[in-house]
């Protein structure tokens, strides 16, 4: 098991690596620099250049590549030229918005994902599937950020018992802090577990039809319990594979909510640093992008023993 | 079984550890602080008592949503509007504009300037305190004006004929100059890069990226207190803020700070700035889709704030090089806008747009209508005709537009229809503003890119007229006219010389395309009174009311 845990962090390096190397080739060859968006437009070709030489910007590919290289095994992400503060310092302070929203949206998608899934598959054919269905078809092709607009029009607007956005940290003022995060959270959860609620019922369709659950409604055990300690239990896998994606997909940020709720998170950050030409920025967060994917596939991997005891590494 | 034990323990632990590193980030650390920063009071509704019966109580916070995070608080940095609306809070510049757009001073006493306009003396007012308590002093103004010729490009305006700045004593710093001028003033006066006035430790303080933030210090009556980025701006009134004491005017005279905090909020979405002002999130929102105007206005939680004048929207001509090197090319394409069109295109109500030909505001000095007749011609036969005469031969002509800026894409959609039904053959090549502004300086790359100008002072320091600025405008008997335009000092002289210069090389010339006038809109809440908002907006002397 270790020698397994010790393998896939090893394979983190190259598939950090590789995409931060990609993304820092497309920016560069990318027309706009940091200079000239930074000086405004006003700025003359002058001080562009000179700004520029001064930030390093006008070397060849290979020596700024080679210098991040560098600094990067010194644990040195470099400095935001925009924030003009450490990108991993950046990527801290927008981070911790970011985890919050994507752990209360977890939550509402797993709950209703989980609950709606597993209650279609057990009265497949019935109402309540083809209503659950129709949600889930709805809530996969409806856009976030639509979604976002109108619970602010309804809830934060017309009712006004949310705020329209912004952040407060949640050690801060605990119940401002989820005040404020439930309609981004929701936004995100909905439309996250319309994509879990099919799974799950993909899932649990294929379980309830086993031989061994035959057996055990057969046996008098009560409904619940043949649904949540035979069926459930066995469907877990993709179960946790979906909601495990669906994490480490939110964990790099969901920008449309982030810009409408205006919540400075991982996503916004990122869109800022592209439109800016925010090159350390942009590598920086690629390589805790790709971290997180990484990391939370291999704590899903790992979940798999706990749920199964057939697998093993 | 033991391993599984173990394993879930573990993952239970970093499940733990995500919840609290989510709790603790983002309030702990902030991005950069001023030194002497005190605690400040967030949420109090508790508002100061009045000073005097009759003026308005000073209330806690005043929440201004903006367009977008600063580039940087350093003035001197960028021309972004975003740095300059928030820097005019702490810092002053030794000239301002008062509402009239004259200049004025503001931190100067008073200036003499020689007979043939090569020399200013500035003399300072005396007894002005920076943030940090320190005096200002003539070597303070020396740093500053220094590093802001070497900056900005207004700057850069004045430092080709500069010779140098001195501080002839505490009070007095002396401006030499290579050659006559009459905009010194002004250029000092402008409100966008303007001459921000730091303590002279701060100055030797930046580096390539600005003024460092426990360095931000000014004469302003709010200083700085922190700044976290996506987040917000935050200022405290300045209790030793040493004001004039004209009547408020403009930027100029007394200011007076009604809020013990300012905090400047960037929100990029539109929806939510304008609704933001009706939940009472925010007291004031800058620059918001024209297109809400009807629904801000029937609105009882909100009241429309339209901000006239701007800037204009122009068409960017590649003089260089391609099609538009040829002036009756340029007239061309001239004759066949339909200013109208684009103008209610990009912003839809007229109550936000203006039809004008002239450079210059008709707010503001220096208005003209020289050239009147050759602006928004609509004649699409007369542009066959010039087009005829031409080499043209039916090549892509390359524009470059952004729907980061709608009111640019918008304009460029509507003139491209007009273009091709004179014959010329359109590229659009719509791209975002980082892209623009590199691609400009490669002349073989386009023909025509969008651009648009806030407000300029004066016409003679409009960076366009400069051969260097992307279009490259290369003709010296136009420098010459601009070289007098900017020497003469009888007022009405200069005035002909504008309206000759606007006929015979903005309209016969033809360097770029002025579409029209653009006005915005901003919101503020019913509560907040007394406000100038205008294309400098600030938050002094304005308060608010329960």
């Amino acid at each position: 098991m270790l020698s397994y845990i010790f393998r896939r962090l090893i394979q983190l390096i190259p598939t950090m690596l590789i995409p931060a190397v990609i993304v820092f080739m497309l920016i560069f060859f990318s027309p706009g620099d940091p200079a000239s968006l930074m000086l405004g437009p006003e700025a003359t070709p002058e001080q562009v250049a000179e700004l520029s030489r001064q930030m390093g910007y006008d070397q060849p590919v290979y020596k700024q590549l080679g210098s991040w290289f560098s600094n990067l095994l010194k644990g040195d992400l470099g400095t935001s030229i925009f924030l003009n503060q450490p990108v991993t310092q950046a990527i801290g302070e927008h981070l911790g918005v970011t985890l919050a929203l994507t752990m209360v949206s977890m939550v509402i998608a797993t709950l209703i994902g989980v609950s709606l899934g597993i209650v279609s598959a057990i009265k497949q054919g019935k109402v309540i599937d083809q209503i659950s269905m129709v949600f889930s078809i709805i809530g996969v092709s409806m856009p976030e950020f639509w979604l976002a607009l109108n619970l602010i029009l309804l809830f934060s607007v017309k009712i006004q018992i949310f705020p329209i956005g912004g952040y407060v940290p949640f050690f801060q003022d605990p119940a401002g802090s989820l005040h404020r995060l439930f309609l981004p959270a929701l936004s995100l959860g909905l439309t996250q577990s319309a994509f879990i609620a099919r799974m799950v019922r993909s899932s649990v369709l294929e379980i309830v039809d086993q031989d061994y659950v035959r057996t055990a409604m057969a046996k008098g055990a009560p409904d619940n319990r043949v649904v949540l300690k035979h069926v459930l239990k066995n469907a877990m896998v993709p179960i946790v594979t979906v909601v495990g994606m669906t994490f480490s997909v939110l964990l790099g940020g969901a920008i449309a909510i982030e810009m409408v709720f205006n919540l400075p998170g991982i996503g916004r950050l990122l869109l800022n640093a592209i439109l800016r030409r925010d090159y350390p920025l942009i590598q920086g967060i690629v390589l805790y992008i790709a971290m997180a994917y990484i990391i939370i596939n291999l704590i899903v991997d790992l979940i798999y023993v706990c749920i199964d005891p057939r697998i093993e590494y | 079984m033991k391993k599984r034990r173990v394993i879930s323990i573990a993952l239970t632990l970093a499940i733990l550890l995500t919840v609290v590193l989510a709790g603790c980030s983002g309030g702990g650390s902030t991005t950069s602080t001023s030194p002497a920063s005190p605690a400040v009071s967030g949420g109090s509704s508790e508002a100061t008592p009045a000073q005097s019966s009759g003026e308005p109580q000073i209330k806690p916070q005043l929440k201004v949503a903006m367009i977008g995070e600063p580039a940087s608080l350093d003035a001197h940095m960028t021309s972004s509007y975003t740095t300059q609306e928030i820097a005019f809070h702490m810092i002053e510049g030794l000239y301002t504009i008062d509402k009239d757009y004259n200049s004025v001073p503001m931190l100067a006493e008073d200036t003499t300037v020689n007979a043939d306009s090569t020399q200013y003396t500035i003399k300072l007012r005396e007894g002005v305190k920076f943030h940090n308590g320190k005096e200002l002093t003539s070597e303070d103004v020396v740093a500053s004006l220094n590093r802001w010729v070497e900056k900005t490009s207004y700057g850069a305006i004045l430092g080709k004929i500069l010779d140098r700045i001195e501080a002839t004593s505490t009070y007095v710093v002396d401006i030499y100059l290579t050659q006559p001028s009459v905009v010194v003033t002004t250029l000092l006066a402008f409100p966008n890069q303007q001459t921000a006035i730091y303590p002279k430790e701060s100055i030797e303080a930046a580096d390539e990226k600005g003024v460092p933030a426990e360095f931000l210090i000014g004469t302003g009556p709010y200083q700085f207190v922190e700044h976290k980025a996506d987040q917000y701006v935050k200022m405290k009134r300045f209790e030793g803020y040493s004001a004039r004491s004209e009547e408020p005017n403009g930027h100029f005279g007394k200011k007076t700070a009604y809020f013990e905090e300012l905090l400047f909020i960037p929100v990029p979405e539109d929806p939510v700035r304008k609704d933001g002002i009706a939940t009472g999130e925010y007291h004031y929102s800058e620059q918001v889709s024209t297109d809400l105007y009807e629904l801000i206005e029937a609105d009882p939680n909100s009241i429309p704030v339209p901000i006239r004048p701007e800037r204009w929207p122009m068409l960017v001509l590649n003089k260089q090089e391609g099609i538009f090197s040829d002036v009756k090319a340029r007239q061309a394409l001239l004759a066949c806008l339909d200013m109208d069109e684009c103008m209610k295109a990009a912003y839809g109500s007229d109550l936000f747009y203006r039809i004008d030909c002239s450079a210059m505001f008709v707010e503001q000095p220096m208005y003209s209508t020289g050239g009147q007749s050759l602006y928004n011609q609509k004649n699409p036969e007369k542009a066959k005709q010039l087009l005829a005469e031409t080499d043209y031969n039916g090549e892509p002509i390359v524009w470059y537009t952004t729907k980061e800026y709608p009111y640019m894409y918008k304009i460029a959609v509507v003139a491209v229809e007009q273009m091709k039904a004179v014959g010329l053959n359109v590229d659009l090549r719509v791209v975002d503003w980082a892209t623009i502004v590199q691609t400009r300086s490669n002349p073989a790359e386009w023909n025509i890119f969008s651009g648009a100008t806030t407000f300029t002072p004066d016409p003679g320091v409009m960076p366009h007229l400069d051969g260097s600025w992307p279009g490259w405008w290369v003709n010296a008997e136009k420098d010459a006219m601009i070289v007098a335009l900017n020497s003469e000092q009888d007022t009405a002289k200069r005035q002909a010389i504008w309206d000759e210069f606007q006929e015979k090389w903005l309209y016969g010339d033809v360097p770029f395309i002025k579409v029209g006038d653009g006005f915005v809109l901003s919101v503020k809440s019913p509560k907040l009174q007394n406000l100038d908002a205008g294309p400098f907006t600030y938050f002094w002397n304005c308060y608010l009311e329960d």
